[in-house]
């Protein structure tokens, strides 16, 4: 009686098993039962910067909940506060402000503690982080700027236009000013710019920029500076099979049909000459970028079947490079961690404040 | 250093929402400004309540309402939620976007109250954590030695 129900209620995507609907209740398995049996993960690839990974027998909305805490949970360092000393360079103010927060700095948001927002925050060396920067393009008297030479980061300009020269400003140029104890306490690992050439401004001769960025702990729901993935995406393992055999120069015609090259000749060994003894099988499923061109025309129709596995996660997770992929990855699984944890505390608290919410 | 032109926009600023700057002492030269400038203004304000729980009369159906929640604990919490077998119904929603908030309905069948049910599936949510960082750790130990034998065959060859 009680097993009807439930099962009425169920929609099929919450269906752990195909066999899902022979079984009593008493032996229906908890999600996490059922992943200790199941969840496997492959990792496809991974360095500093790019990590891919087969998420196996778990379901859509643990994948999501991952992919979206990656973007928008996971705690980084980015330049928030901009204090502006000197700017005549082309850029306004707010403009070199939001690009300099952009830049992804090295440091590990580990090593900070949240800064809680408003004028009450007080800015200390366990929070915040100082880089300067301080960029003149300071020409020697006489000097037209149009010299042969071009080091200094200096562009001598192209003296047949007679344009202008320019000095460009890199992210390089951010200089990390230890504040207290930081200078020992963050010795292993100084905290500087990601990716030094990254350009910020650049200077015509006599303009100047002077600026101090203060870094601060913060995650990509506040603002995408502090997202520490590049993308974090997954897709759905394609599975590609046959409903008869391909056989002949057909098999021929479907390898070449399909533009990321999934399917491979079989020669079956028999049959002789002009391929009549030719089979289309298919080698690589990962590539396949479900474009359909296979089962549109041709001899494809009606015999291969597109399909996805619905618990196959291919995840794919590119780092900005401020923290390599897996220890974001990581930490991701840490902050949905500490959301039930923070939720249960939440809802003892509540028992206790109104006397219990229906404990029985 | 010549003087040069950003001499002439001295104009300072005493909207300082950071008296304690450090390095004011620096720069005493009225030639060069001071202007505080936060690259991102807004703020979305936290909920005021992090967990309500909607009295009803029956204990065994009930609506959570979560503060500064979203979709990412919202649908697995669903889904872990669905797979308990107390469990008859379950939905979450979000309301609003541009509101903090989060609503489970969740409704239990006889033997268990509704919010001992929620209280299972957070722990359950927690094991799952638990489970997938042990299952990378593994995976990611087990990638690094079939790289460093990897690099090993290519030594040799």
């Amino acid at each position: 009686m009680a097993a009807t129900r439930i099962e009425a209620y169920r929609v099929e995507a919450d269906q752990l098993y195909e066999s899902y609907r022979s079984l009593t209740l008493a032996e229906v398995k908890t999600v996490v039962e059922h992943l200790r049996e199941k969840m496997r993960i492959h990792i496809v690839k991974m360095d500093v910067e790019e990590m891919v990974f087969d998420l196996i027998g778990a379901d859509a909305s643990f994948a999501n909940a991952l992919r979206r805490i990656l973007l928008a949970e996971v705690p980084s360092m980015a330049i928030e506060i901009v204090h502006v000393f000197a700017n005549s360079s082309i850029l306004h103010d707010e403009v070199l402000a939001h690009r300099l927060g952009l830049i992804p700095i090295l440091a590990d948001p580990a090593h900070f503690e949240d800064m809680l927002p408003g004028p009450a925050a007080e800015a200390n060396e366990h929070n915040t982080l100082v880089f300067e920067l301080d960029a003149a393009f300071v020409l020697p008297k006489g000097e037209t700027g149009r010299q042969k030479d071009s080091s200094n980061g200096i562009n001598t300009g192209d003296a047949s236009t007679l344009k202008a020269p320019t000095r460009n400003v890199y992210a390089k140029d951010l200089v990390w000013r230890p504040m207290g104890e930081q200078e020992t306490r963050l010795a292993e690992r100084v905290p500087q710019v990601a990716h030094p050439d990254i350009l910020i401004a650049k200077l015509k001769p006599g303009q100047r920029i002077k600026v101090e960025g203060w870094c601060r702990k913060g995650v990509g729901k506040d603002h995408a500076k502090y997202s520490p993935v590049g993308t974090a995406s997954y897709r759905l393992l394609p599975s590609i099979d046959f409903v008869e055999p391909v056989l002949g120069e057909e098999a021929d015609r479907l390898v070449e049909l399909c533009p990321m090259g999934v399917f491979d000749i079989e020669d079956l060994g028999k049959g002789g000459a002009r391929g009549a003894g030719r089979k289309a099988v298919v080698a690589r499923p990962r590539d396949c970028s479900m474009c359909r061109e296979c089962v549109r025309e041709g001899p494809g129709v009606g015999r291969v079947r597109l399909k996805r596995v619905a618990d196959h996660f291919i995840f794919s997770i590119e780092s900005v490079g401020t923290l390599a992929p897996d220890r974001v990855l990581k930490d991701a699984v840490r902050v949905l961690r500490e959301k039930c944890t923070s939720l249960l505390e939440a809802i003892e608290a509540e028992g206790r404040g109104e006397g219990g919410g229906g404990k029985g | 250093m010549p003087r040069t032109k950003w001499g002439n926009k001295a104009k300072r600023q005493d909207t300082l929402a950071y008296p304690h700057l450090p390095c004011k002492d620096k720069f005493q030269s009225n030639q060069i400004r001071d202007s505080t400038m936060s690259v991102n203004e807004h703020r979305p304000q936290p909920a005021e309540k992090k967990f309500e729980s909607l009295e009803y009369t029956d204990e065994h159906s009930r609506t959570f309402v979560f503060g500064d929640e979203d979709h990412t604990l919202g649908n697995s919490l669903r889904h872990v939620l669905m797979g308990r077998k107390e469990t008859r119904f379950c939905g979450y929603s979000v309301p609003h976007p541009s509101e903090p908030k989060m609503n489970i309905r969740l409704q239990t069948s006889a033997t268990k109250p509704a919010l001992q049910v929620l209280k299972d599936g957070l722990h359950e949510m927690v094991e799952i954590c638990d489970l997938f960082d042990f299952t990378l750790d593994r995976a990611i130990s087990d990638y690094e030695e079939q790289q460093a034998d990897s690099t090993d065959e290519r030594g040799i060859h």
